[in-house]
């Protein structure tokens, strides 16, 4: 039953009010939908990081210098393009969340992560966006567009900037030194060393695996190369390793650079249209993906049932087989270990599910079946959600004939009340094809729309079969 | 001498505390020695009232100048002179008195309920081992784990511990106002409305699944409602002498007050918990299944159902 741990979350990489939040406070606001594994290993958690990008200065020709130098170098070629960005509630005038950024163009522009700046998004009358570069000199930002999918944000400083740093959209070679910089918890502009980890192969998302320490705060700075250009934005890391960090690609950077710019959004609702509009292309494609192939499958004795959906799906075994209980239970959960970060208090676009194998000749069918109605009622995999991002769920359940046998199915949906037309699904199949053993599958499905959800939970239901 | 009438003295729940029998009118009634009744109450006069036969064959009774009055009760009144019927309650101090005469009719005995089951240690005996049999079965299947008998029976214990708890306190209030504690009795009828609630709750769960309907679920506290009335409704006739129909209405409003507070406590409890699911929860072996099962395509197309549902939520909310 571990698996569910294994969910990355967005971390929040803004630090908010840096000295007294430690960094794990931090992570644990961010309310990612828990998945409230029993026993469980992996969790894993992203915190947010920045790029910079420095001119190059041509160091990567001259013999190489000791590792130290190069961070000196790097930092000072750097520093002059590193921001820090901070999100400033009007009302008080106080920064309510930090992170970091950097000037990517002659004219100003800057970039960070979506969820550095995700509070001024959705509700610009009550925050503002600024930035401190140094010691002294600061000034206001203007959000010209962002990606919810890949976590960036495009902001501008709408003045010329003296330096501004080059992208390096390629790929490194495995193991290059590189650095990371931005604000750690608001202490002060720092350089990371670190290695190229190459790409995330098992990711919905894109992103780069660099082995260094990235903190929170450091959101949204850049990930240098030797020659000071930018190939990554720092964006989350994983608690349940160390110096497991992660970046997004700058390719994407440039793909937003390129992209015309929003207009203003004011009001209550900010950009939440277009962080709708993003969403939902995002879980159209995947779930066009999803939907076009036939599901590869997996055995737990007699049955039949989903494997991984892809590579961005990772599933664990395991088994509940002390020798003292009467039964024995097995355990397929797979998830997709990315979510997306809307809110620190709202996650979405992630997949998760559970294949749970029940047999117990020897409890014979009452008491088999009391144990099967437990796991059927149990709370797991039910996605948390505040009352003003989530209705209530409703439900619709029945036997469902399937395979010349009969099962019961339930399934709930709960819409977003502030993303409309997206919606949470949840699906719990249990075979009634024996009174002494069984297989549930429970499945969630987050932030997709309704129709592609019953056409997936269908193609899911239908893919679970079973031999006499 | 023929004039044999008994003034009985109450308590406050109009029982007969005592009965002296008179021989003539008039008569007093007071705390002095020189009175025909004589009361130990100190809020009494010493010659307190007076108790006569008038021409026309009425009883009457006079306030013989007390500070503290004469009264008749239901509703209370001061009185110096009033006529007095055999049901009349008169209020003289602290004390309540009655007349009746030797011809006052009596109602027919009642049927005597020592000898029904639940008044009998053998009644009670079998209603305890059904009761322990309906529980440990129930246990039983409710564990997956390997049976510990020690922890089967802890429960058990627990369970007769509240019931004779339960009972206890109906005895003391029987004893309280008839006298008899009846504790057996009570205990029988506590017992056998937990074995109510269990039988009902179990049927509930094997025909919603049968059926495959959630509603029978949402309608338990109906069967609840009503095993708690009619335990009640026991309870109260093993305490009280008051007539049936009165002690059937308590029963019910009580039984109805409390399953329906818990029920709507429990609605509102569970209305902000945005994780709850309101489904058919029950598994049950297939043999138990009645209501035949739906293709996919009409299950996924009734739950297609659910986005105006939900979407319906939003324009509510706004």
């Amino acid at each position: 039953m571990c698996c569910f741990a294994a969910f990355e979350r967005p971390i929040c990489g803004k630090a908010r009010q840096a000295k007294s939040f430690p960094v794990h406070r931090c992570a644990m606001g961010a309310g990612m939908p828990t998945p409230r594994p029993r026993l469980s290993l992996m969790r894993k958690i992203l915190a947010t990081l920045l790029l910079l990008a420095i001119p190059a200065p041509g160091w990567a020709q001259k013999p190489a210098p000791s590792a130290s130098g190069t961070a000196r170098a790097v930092f000072e070629a750097a520093s002059a393009k590193v921001l820090q960005i901070r999100v400033v509630l009007k009302a008080t005038d106080s920064q309510a969340a930090i992170g970091s950024g950097f000037i990517v163009s002659a004219d100003g522009l800057v970039v960070t992560n979506y969820h550095v700046i995700s509070d001024f998004a959705l509700d610009p009358d009550r925050y503002r966006l600024e930035f401190v570069r140094g010691d002294s000199a600061r000034g206001p930002l203007r959000l010209l567009n962002f990606d919810v999918v890949h976590d960036l944000a495009l902001l501008t400083m709408d003045r010329r900037a003296p330096q501004h740093s080059l992208l390096y959209p390629d790929e490194l070679r495995l193991g290059e030194r590189v650095f990371s910089m931005g604000n750690p918890l608001d202490l002060g502009l720092t350089v990371v060393e670190g290695t190229y980890s190459g790409l995330l192969e098992r990711s919905l998302y894109q992103k780069i695996h660099f082995t260094g320490a990235i903190n929170p705060g450091m959101s949204g700075g850049p990930a240098l190369t030797r020659d000071g250009r930018v190939f990554g934005v720092n964006v989350s890391v994983r608690r349940d390793g160390q110096l497991v960090s992660f970046l997004v690609p700058a390719r994407f950077v440039r793909t937003l650079a390129q992209a015309p710019s929003l207009p203003k959004a004011e009001g209550r609702n900010g950009y939440r249209t277009v962080v709708r509009d993003q969403l939902m292309a995002n879980q159209e494609s995947l779930m066009q993906k999803l939907l076009a192939g036939p599901l590869s499958l997996t055995r737990l004795a007699r049955y039949s049932a989903p494997d991984a959906l892809g590579p961005f799906v990772r599933c664990w075994g395991s088994a509940d087989t002390e020798p003292s209980k009467p039964f024995e239970a097995a355990y397929h959960s797979c998830s997709t270990e990315d979510s997306l970060f809307v809110t620190e208090s709202l996650a979405t676009g992630y997949i998760r599910y559970r294949h749970s194998l029940f047999s117990g000749r020897s409890l014979g069918p009452l008491r088999f079946y009391g144990l099967y109605q437990g796991h059927f009622q149990s709370g797991s995999m039910v996605p948390y959600g505040s009352k003003e991002e989530f209705t209530r769920f409703e439900c619709h359940d029945g036997f469902v004939n399937h395979e010349d046998k009969t099962l019961r199915a339930l399934l709930c949906a709960r819409a977003y009340r502030r993303l409309p037309g997206l919606y949470d699904m949840l699906m719990r199949v249990a075979t009634l094809d024996s009174s002494t053993q069984g297989l549930q599958s429970h499945l969630t499905l987050s932030g997709i729309r309704h129709e592609n959800g019953l056409r997936f939970a269908r193609k899911y239901l239908e893919a679970i079969t079973w031999t006499k | 001498m023929d004039e044999v009438a008994f003034i009985e003295i109450l308590d406050r729940s109009g029982e007969v505390r005592g009965r002296h029998a008179v021989s003539r009118f008039p008569l007093t009634v007071g705390r002095g020695y020189d009175n025909d009744v004589i009361v130990d109450d100190p809020y009494m006069a010493a010659r307190h009232l007076r108790i006569e036969r008038t021409s026309s064959g009425e009883l009457t009774a006079s306030d013989l100048g007390t500070a503290n009055g004469l009264y008749v009760l239901e509703p209370p009144k001061r009185v110096t002179s009033t006529v007095i019927g055999p049901d009349t309650r008169l209020r003289a101090g602290h004390t309540q008195l009655r007349v009746r005469t030797r011809d006052h009719p009596v109602p027919a005995e009642l049927s005597d309920r020592r000898r029904s089951l639940i008044r009998r240690p053998v009644g009670f005996g079998m209603i305890l081992a059904a009761l322990a049999a309906i529980m440990l079965a129930n246990q039983y299947v409710d564990t997956s784990e390997r049976i510990e008998l020690l922890k089967l029976g802890v429960p058990l214990l627990i369970i007769f511990a509240l019931a004779a708890g339960w009972a206890g306190l109906w005895s003391f209030a029987g004893r309280m106002a008839t006298r008899h504690a009846n504790m057996l009795a009570h205990a029988s009828v506590g017992m056998l409305g937990l074995i109510g609630l269990l039988l009902a709750s179990n049927a509930t769960e094997y025909t919603a699944f049968a059926f495959s309907a959630r509603v029978l679920d949402d309608l338990m506290p109906v069967p609840f409602a009503v095993i708690l009335a009619l335990a009640l409704f026991q309870h109260l006739r093993l305490v009280s002498r008051k007539p049936p129909r009165r002690l059937a209405v308590v029963a019910a409003a009580v039984a109805l007050c409390v399953v329906g507070g818990i029920t709507l406590l429990a609605y509102s409890v569970a209305s902000e918990d945005l994780g709850r699911l309101r489904y058919m929860r029950y598994l049950k072996p297939p043999v138990f299944r009645l209501a035949s099962g739906k293709t996919p395509e009409a299950f996924f197309s009734r739950a297609g159902a659910l986005k105006p549902r939900l979407d319906r939520q939003i324009d509510q909310d706004e």
